[in-house]
């Protein structure tokens, strides 16, 4: 499968969780308030943005973790099919509590 | 209690805070400079840049797929230090031990 597909699934899947994910969003939501509030001139439009943004990375970065270390483990000097798809079933299996707000919402 | 007078009772939350906090807005900065100047440019702001968060980027690096360009690596790094900064605030909130949401600094 061409690579473009997988990194096409795990931003979809971390775009999801961003979006649809209650709490994590209202968790980052309220962080993102405190610490870079200022920075968003006070917007809640631009803050809410951001916390979407920070979730939706955290979800990317943590869907990676597993394949890093199995490009560590087996050595591997690039990416390849296996790790590439298990970033994507990290990030796919992360996305899970979003699902449901998702398929009933819709984009 | 406002700002300036948290800052002595609670130094072990602002301090390193204070030092993530920093390193985060380098790591924005390294991605924006970058966008302008070449990855071995001599640009004494952008090898400061470079210098800071080179140590950060190695500790990232190992917990991020190869596949990974070094800009998104430095966005990783942007966004792993501000969780990292939230689960410092969070964990200290939990202990009891940190300044309230009015005393965090951005």
């Amino acid at each position: 499968m061409n690579r473009n597909f997988y990194f096409i699934g795990i931003a979809f899947f971390g775009m999801i969780n961003g979006i649809f994910n209650q709490l994590w969003l209202i968790f980052a939501l309220l962080y993102v308030q405190i610490l870079a509030g200022p920075l968003l001139f006070g917007s809640l439009s631009l803050t809410l943005m951001l916390a979407s943004l920070m979730v939706s990375t955290a979800t990317v970065i943590l869907g990676g973790i597993p394949a890093a270390i199995y490009e560590r483990v087996t050595g591997a000097s690039e990416s390849n099919n296996v790790s590439l798809w298990i970033w994507l079933a990290g990030t796919a299996i992360l996305t899970l509590p979003a699902a449901g707000n998702f398929l009933k919402i819709g984009l | 209690m406002d700002f300036a007078t948290s800052l002595a009772p609670y130094w072990y939350f602002h301090l390193p805070n204070f030092i993530l906090a920093a390193l985060m807005y380098t790591m924005l900065g390294r991605v924006l400079l970058g966008l302008m100047v070449d990855a071995d440019s001599p640009n004494y702001i952008w090898r400061f840049f470079c210098r800071v968060t080179d140590p950060v980027i190695t500790l990232i690096a190992i917990a991020t797929p190869k596949a990974a360009p070094p800009v998104v690596l430095w966005l990783f790094g942007f966004v792993w230090l501000f969780w990292l900064r939230v689960a410092l605030h969070y964990t200290l909130l939990l202990l009891n031990l940190a300044p309230r949401l009015g005393g965090a600094a951005s």
